[in-house]
């Protein structure tokens, strides 16, 4: 199960970072979302090539045998 | 003698060692610019630059706090060379920034470890013989060799990432860069402001990545 992040705990809040970043609350928020949204796309990316290569190594099915 | 903070600094809001990165600033670099602030983050470093000095004040003043707010430095000499605009003229800002930590290590030990980076090894011996016996961290100029050299420099650091997942930080702020330069108005990747953004970014997906 994915932990929150950047929620629990006064150093790890929006505002805690802002302040610390010298940027607005706002921006603050935006980045923090680009970041999760880096990184699941990072992980589908990941998913993907690793389903595409279990296909590649199981081999061709029965259908396509035939 | 207590250690300076810079009004910038967390004050104790977010508990995060500092690094201060002296690089130079030009094209051929970013990179590597870019990989410092994916690889230090990844160590729950926050990393610090003279870029985000503002015009007007006594550089030099707070070029030295700021080294003496950091915990760690990173040093790299691999582009000190003849910068061909006329006129000509070797850089010499970042041998100098190393000589200021330098000192302050020496005066106050125990307190700051600094490292030198280079992309060529034996050529400091050349360009700075003083170092004659300080290990030099040879990144090779790529970045998978910064990674690594900051891993080895960094070996007792609390965090200790794979470099996977600071190849993963990079390629996100390689990807956002563009955005984010926009959104600061366009201009260089060395604005202090890009700069704050790429840090806060690198930090937020270094948090993500522990998450996942």
């Amino acid at each position: 199960m994915r932990k929150p992040v950047l929620v629990e705990g006064p150093y790890d809040t929006i505002e805690a970072l802002a302040e610390a970043g010298n940027i607005s609350p706002e921006r603050t928020r935006e980045l923090v979302e680009m970041a999760r949204e880096s990184i699941a796309n990072q992980a589908r990316r990941t998913a993907r090539s690793k389903a595409r290569k279990a296909a590649s190594n199981r081999g061709p099915t029965k259908a396509a045998k035939r | 003698m207590a250690r300076p903070r810079l009004p910038s600094a967390d004050n104790g809001v977010v508990d995060t060692p500092f690094a201060f990165l002296n690089i130079p600033y030009d094209t051929e670099f970013v990179s590597l610019y870019l990989a410092y602030i994916a690889g230090l983050s990844a160590f729950g470093i926050r990393p610090t630059a003279s870029l985000e000095i503002p015009g007007g004040d006594r550089r030099l003043d707070r070029i030295f706090t700021l080294i003496q707010s950091c915990r760690y430095s990173f040093h790299d000499l691999s582009r000190v060379q003849m910068d061909e605009r006329r006129p000509p003229t070797p850089r010499f800002n970042m041998p100098f920034e190393l000589g200021l930590t330098v000192a302050w290590d020496k005066l106050n030990p125990g307190t700051h470890s600094w490292f030198v980076m280079e992309s060529q090894s034996r050529r400091v011996l050349k360009s700075l013989s003083d170092l004659a016996g300080t290990d030099v961290q040879i990144h090779n100029g790529n970045v998978n060799g910064v990674f690594r050299e900051l891993a080895n420099s960094l070996v007792r650091a609390e965090r200790q990432p794979p470099v996977q997942e600071m190849q993963a930080i990079y390629r996100a702020l390689q990807q956002r860069l563009p955005a984010i330069q926009r959104q600061a108005g366009g201009g260089s990747v060395y604005g202090a402001r890009t700069f704050h953004e790429l840090r806060l970014l690198a930090r937020a997906l270094a948090r993500e990545q522990t998450s996942t």
